[in-house]
């Protein structure tokens, strides 16, 4: 398990050295939404109700929603979905971006937590329009309040300006999905999870017709690896990989809205297969280390199959949950160790006629390799 | 020591989902199967079936029992003095049941599949021969 997957992103946000750099410059940002906000006053508080509705009713709505054209719409489509299979929405692109060169950005949420989905999402927008993007207030999402990430994400599909120029898509990755990869008999990690992720997202764009020119791309892990990769597979894009790259360039900042709303939103709207009742405030953020999230671990356990499939099994944390919790279990290969090769050796076969054949019988091959033996006790 | 079986009712309207795991459960109990894990069985090309158990992927099918066998779930309660006799119940029957693989697809290479071989091999073995069978075999075998 990379332990360092598991760090709280906030740590991470402390020790960059930029961070003064980062914060005056939210902080213009920032003034500039204050500004904003107030002529979009009376806009805001239809989104309020928005919210207030998308929350309540979520569970109730049977009707399939297709289009995600407002805040509104996210929890109701989320919901309809299987939460055990990943779900890709691509919203109607605009078609300015069929034709104009475009900057494209992704970003993920959610990689850090024990709960819940990891949420990938790209953004695009014509390379001249990147005021918009600044006039929406896309900065650091990080920085930003949940409220003001909900209210930027309505913004984005609900005024006309945004919809015009603005395109977006998210990849929701299941945690049971995270977790069957990570546990394959040949381990995927969740960097290739994540990679895979993007990658497709990114072809997508371009068979919807995006006219991607530039390319920018938020990363954990080292840069340098990760852009020679993407490189290789679009050699005709600029492609930039950078740390922090969410609060350098508004468009990842605007993939990163929409990959944290939705993902905040999943959470908001999940559904237990399991029958378990609880709101996502019992979940707490996911984080190892938040109390809330530790009691819902030891709170909901089964004796057989371990914690609710919300939860990421793969992650040293839920493990360390259920180790002499529930009933141990034991898999039949669970060791990626290298085979011991423990058959006879082959130069055997070549002494066995030349010597007393003094041959030990085993029993039948035909049993041992079908387990099969005699019981006479059960 | 002596076992005793116990039917109580019919058996056979106590059709119960099964599942072959490819992992070793160290305890004992009863647990919500159909929450926890049928309603994440999703179904897939050639009907190959998905799902997986505390993270660890599962590749599976709906086997048959062979015709020639019937299967039953036996139950024995704890406190039989195990020194003398022992009680087990039959708590219910099933004719297919899920065979579960871990993160392989089920194939006639599977350990399962191999040993139902053994009823072939065990059916050629103790299957009566009579006298003429013996006669014509001795005669093929002349020819030869």
């Amino acid at each position: 398990m990379d332990s360092v997957q598991e760090e709280p992103p906030k740590k991470i946000i402390k020790t960059e050295p930029n961070e003064d750099e980062i914060k005056s410059k939210n902080g213009k940002i920032k003034e500039e939404n204050e500004m904003k906000k107030v002529d979009v006053k009376e806009e805001i508080s239809p989104t309020k109700d928005v919210k207030a509705e998308c929350d309540g009713s979520a569970p109730a709505s049977d009707v399939v929603v297709d289009k995600i054209d407002s805040l509104k719409t996210l929890g109701p489509f989320i919901a309809a979905r299987d939460n055990s299979q990943n779900v890709v929405y691509f919203q109607d692109l605009p078609d300015i971006c069929k034709t104009e060169p475009c900057m494209l950005g992704v970003d993920e949420a959610g990689r850090g937590p024990v709960l819940g989905p990891m949420v990938y999402g790209i953004a695009f927008c014509p390379l001249n329009r990147k005021q918009v993007l600044i006039d929406l207030g896309c900065a650091d999402s990080k920085q930003l309040t949940e409220e003001k990430r909900e209210f930027i994400f309505n913004e984005m599909n609900t005024s006309k300006t945004s919809r015009n120029c603005v395109g977006w898509s998210v990849e929701l990755i299941s945690p049971n999905v995270i977790s069957t990869s990570m546990l394959r008999r040949s381990k995927c990690s969740l960097n290739e999870v994540s990679m895979t992720s993007a990658i497709e997202l990114i072809k997508r764009a371009i068979e919807e017709g995006v006219n991607i020119a530039e390319v920018y791309v938020d990363t954990v892990g080292p840069p340098e690896k990760y852009q020679e990769k993407l490189k290789g597979i679009f050699p005709q894009f600029k492609i930039t990989v950078a740390k922090k790259a969410d609060s350098t360039y508004p468009i990842v900042s605007a993939a990163s809205i929409c990959a944290k709303v939705t993902r905040d939103t999943a959470l908001k709207v999940w559904k237990f297969p399991e029958g378990i009742k609880l709101s996502s405030a019992k979940f707490g953020s996911g984080y190892p280390g938040d109390p809330v999230t530790k009691r819902f671990l030891s709170e909901n356990l089964d004796m057989v199959f371990g914690f609710p499939r919300l939860v990421r099994f793969s992650w040293s944390t839920a493990e360390n949950a259920l180790t002499n919790k529930v009933f141990e279990m034991e898999f039949d290969e669970p060791d990626d160790q290298k085979p011991k090769y423990a058959g006879p050796k082959l130069t055997q076969f070549f002494k066995g006629a030349a010597k007393n054949g003094d041959v030990q019988r085993k029993t039948c091959r035909f049993f041992r390799e079908r387990f099969l033996d005699s019981v006479t006790d059960f | 020591m002596s076992i005793s079986l116990k039917v109580r009712g019919d058996t056979e309207s106590r059709n119960l989902e099964v599942h072959y795991l490819p992992a070793k459960i160290n305890g004992n109990g009863s647990t919500d199967v159909s929450n926890y894990f049928s309603s994440y069985t999703r179904e897939g090309q050639g009907n190959l079936l998905t799902n997986a158990i505390r993270g660890f992927p599962l590749n599976g099918e709906i086997v048959e029992v062979p015709t020639t066998h019937s299967s039953y779930v036996l139950q024995e309660t704890e406190f039989s003095n195990t020194e003398k006799s022992r009680n087990i119940y039959v708590t219910g029957n099933f004719s297919n049941f899920y065979y579960w693989n871990y993160d392989k697809i089920p194939s006639n290479g599977d350990a399962y599949k191999q040993a139902l071989y053994l009823f072939n091999i065990s059916k050629e073995f103790s299957e009566p021969v009579s006298e003429t069978d013996i006669q014509i075999e001795i005669e093929n075998r002349r020819k030869i």
